[in-house]
């Protein structure tokens, strides 16, 4: 205290000449200190504000994600893809990849021998060329297991290291190929979902539900794989739905892949089959082709008409394949599947009708659905008279098969045309009305003949109430049928009496065998595979069992308007052996 | 000329070196804080990563439960302890309630189940790892009514694999006993509509038939295998 007090004493104030020169310097002086006043207080400001704020720090942590309140969120790159139970179909996992610098490696036959112990697959003195080389980095091996990346750092051999790298995993393998897709290496989708949702699973780590279920598509793929065993086919095409809201359950392209392999996958596996191939689809249509007599001309299944003799049109002539030679009502016609009659029936309808009735049905565009392998149908064009004739009984239009099976859903659903959904949650805001609600159940009832008296009578599972057509077509190669190139379809819905999903199997080009004493059609190669899938999707839902009654009420309706000779007697539905 | 200005006297406040004192005290203080913010931040580092860990690491332990219980390979699996003696589940549908007779609503009216059908299940697996218990819904809409006691019969489950009951009892509904008809229940109860879109229907009597084997029950922290090999 008393050194301030001295100190201001002393202090004095020189006026005059001199006392001018000293307010000089006292001006500069003060000029000095307000600058370095300024200066030191910005950097103490500065060094302040970086302990409090750590602005311009290293970041503490790298691969994180602020989520909720702070806590971490894993950064999982490309987003999954789940089933509807929430399966997971495809994942994002990181990988360890193995590399090494040449340059530090000190005994390379050495490192090359022990890398052989960890990797059999590896050629030994290829790497230990690699090794010797003058690069400053090589692969090792791509997409190592946590456990060999343990065991290649107890060799304790420098110059050797990992590199995280993301990798896209198919856990269910061949299961759902065609409808996942696949990826390439640089992580875009190529084919189906992973293609046609790629920006968004790019986008965003979510997850994306599938409509679906992993145990409806093996139940599927299990039967269809079955067919083609058995018949020694080509292929098939199969898909399940649910007719009340479009989704697909499953859908199955045979041959497939293995998404986690694509470099092994031939194009003919890479094919899809259920939403690109375009196949005539036979007998089939004539589901469309009768909801459209029932729907927009007559109602009333006593109609007659005449199948006796085979129709000629210019070079075409309409035979029947399982002739009955008679005056048929539309049951017998529809159960016996005669070409003749449904011939007929589509003459009766009209070109006009029965042309913007299938294109209703969504006949005359690709189906609109989510994934990007689409195929345009083939419709005859011009569409003469005699197209008409052709088209009642499936023959002169290609559609794929998921054309199919969507306008099948609309016919038994209660009449109203859904759009396929691949998405989980999508809804459709309005469908389109195709026929009514009457002809709806009066197609059923005539699908459910077919398969306790007509074609389709080994799809039959007892309780499960199916109903369903039949269609083998000759495959037009070049223009002209091919006798022994078949393609053998069964569409099918159950329960008949309130129907939840339609089911179809295509299989192409069986070969009939001992067993079906040489048929390959449909009612012996396409039939049993749909009521194998039947019976899982009644255990796999707990499915009750149909009402026997409405079972016998259906049938006791439909006997009356069939003409059923010894063979096909009620109680004894052993169906003709085949059927076109 | 000199003008001898008489010295001003400056007293310093004896405050300003109170305020000196309390100025660096805060300094400490303000450091100590920051030192502990800054170890506490590592800590919460050190947590996210490890959380971060884990998460990887359940990624991949999901995308290997899913590789292990894919249905082709639970099926193999199943067919594999089929030839050692042991039945595959057999599939069971579910019958209605019939329509009890008058004279017998006091006997257990017994659910008839459709005869066993041999094709091979599907292994209903995939969908969820628990074991499910066998559980009865009776589902009775209409005012009370006299419900006999239900046996249902369920599939007879595997009998070295499935940790499954074999029979479960319905519960009992308890009614007046003025209303004597048993309940009957309309072939379109069973209705499905667009809405559930989960694919459950409404059923009115159900039993759950599906028998997990032991393999499902394999907890996921047990599970050692990478996927990748």
């Amino acid at each position: 205290m008393t050194l301030f007090r001295t100190l201001n004493e002393t202090a004095t104030q020189i006026v005059g000449a001199r006392g001018s020169a000293v307010e000089t310097a006292r001006g500069r002086l003060i000029v000095m200190a307000i600058v370095f006043a300024l200066v030191f207080g910005g950097v103490g400001l500065r060094v302040t504000w970086l302990c409090l704020f750590q602005e311009g720090a290293e970041p503490r942590f790298e691969s994180f994600h602020a989520g909720n309140e702070g806590s971490a969120v894993l950064a999982v790159g490309r987003g999954d893809i789940l089933d509807r139970n929430g399966v997971l179909l495809a994942t994002t996992l990181e990988t360890l990849s193995l590399y090494a610098d040449p340059k530090l490696i000190l005994d390379a036959p050495v490192v090359a021998r022990d890398l052989k112990k960890v990797f059999p697959d590896i050629n030994e003195a290829d790497l230990a060329a690699k090794l010797t080389s003058k690069s400053r980095f090589i692969w090792v091996q791509r997409g190592v297991s946590p456990q060999k990346a343990a065991a290649v750092n107890a060799l304790g051999h420098p110059g050797l290291d990992f590199r995280s790298e993301s990798r896209r995993f198919y856990p269910q393998e061949n299961l759902v190929s065609h409808i996942v897709g696949y990826t390439g290496v640089d992580g875009d989708g190529f084919a189906g979902v992973e293609r046609s949702f790629n920006a968004a699973l790019k986008q965003s780590s979510k997850p994306l539900k599938l409509t679906i279920d992993v145990r409806f598509q093996h139940a599927l793929r299990r039967a269809m794989l079955d067919a083609v065993t058995k018949f020694n086919a080509k292929g098939a095409a199969g898909a399940i739905v649910d007719v009340q809201s479009g989704d697909i359950l499953a859908a199955v392209s045979l041959p497939d892949f293995n998404p986690q392999d694509i470099n092994a996958a031939t194009d003919d596996q890479k094919f899809n089959r259920f939403s690109l191939g375009v196949y005539e689809m036979g007998s089939t249509f004539k589901t469309f082709s009768t909801a459209a007599l029932l729907d927009r001309v007559d109602p009333s299944l006593g109609q007659r008409f005449d199948a006796s003799k085979p129709i000629k049109t210019g070079r075409f002539t309409i035979t029947d394949y399982h002739a009955q030679n008679r005056v048929m009502t539309v049951p017998e016609i529809f159960m016996y599947s005669s070409n003749i009659g449904t011939a007929r029936m589509g003459e009766k309808v009209g070109t006009p009708v029965l042309k913007s009735f299938l294109f209703s049905l969504g006949f005359d565009k690709p189906v609109p659905l989510a994934i990007s392998e689409k195929a345009a149908p083939l419709v005859p064009n011009p569409w003469r008279d005699v197209s008409t004739l052709t088209t009642s009984y499936g023959h002169g239009m290609s559609v794929t098969p998921l054309h199919l099976i969507r306008a099948f859903s609309a016919i038994v659903n209660g009449g109203v045309l859904p759009a396929l959904h691949i998405a989980y949650g999508e809804h459709d805001e309005t469908r389109p009305r195709i026929v009514s609600e009457a002809t709806s159940e009066r197609m059923r009832h005539l699908l459910r003949l077919v398969v306790t008296h007509g074609t389709g009578s080994k799809a039959n599972i007892p309780g499960a109430m199916i109903g369903g057509k039949t269609g083998t077509t000759e495959k037009n190669i070049g223009g002209r049928y091919v006798k022994n190139k078949l393609i053998s379809s069964f569409v099918a819905t159950f329960p008949a009496d309130h129907p939840r999903y339609a089911i179809l199997v295509s299989v192409d080009e069986p070969v009939g065998n001992k067993e079906s004493y040489g048929y390959a059609t449909a009612g012996w190669v396409a039939a049993p595979p749909v009521g194998a899938v039947a019976q899982a999707i009644v255990t796999l839902e707990n499915m009750p069992q149909a009402d026997t009654k409405d079972d016998e009420a259906i049938e006791a309706e439909m006997i009356q308007y069939i003409q059923l000779d010894a063979k096909h007697a009620k109680g004894k539905a052993q169906a003709v052996p085949s059927d076109r | 000329m000199i003008d001898i200005i008489t010295p001003r006297r400056r007293v310093l406040s004896p405050w300003t070196p109170l305020l000196g004192v309390a100025a660096i005290l805060l300094a400490v203080g303000v450091f100590g804080v920051t030192q502990s913010v800054k170890q506490r931040e590592a800590k919460v580092d050190q947590i996210n990563r490890q959380i971060l860990a884990e998460q990887q690491t359940m990624r991949v332990l999901d995308a290997e439960w899913a590789y292990l219980t894919r249905p082709q390979r639970l099926q193999d699996l199943m067919a594999m302890k089929a030839n050692d003696g042991v039945m595959p589940p057999a599939a069971v549908m579910v019958a209605r309630v019939d329509p009890a007779p008058e004279a017998k609503a006091e006997e257990p009216a017994k659910v008839a189940v459709a005869a066993p059908v041999v094709t091979p299940p599907v292994p209903a697996v995939a969908k969820a790892p628990e074991v499910v218990k066998p559980t009865v819904v009776a589902k009775v809409e209409s005012a009370p009514v006299k419900t006999a006691p239900l046996k249902v019969a369920v599939a007879a489950p595997a009998k070295k694999v499935a940790p499954a009951k074999v029979a479960v009892a319905a519960p009992v509904v308890k009614t007046p006993a003025k209303l004597t008809t048993a309940p009957k229940i309309a072939s379109n109860d069973y209705v499905w509509s667009p809405k559930h879109n989960d694919h459950r229907p409404q059923v009115p009597v159900m039993a759950q038939t599906v028998s997990y084997p032991k393999y499902a029950s394999v907890k996921r922290a047990g599970v050692a295998h990478p996927i990748v090999e």
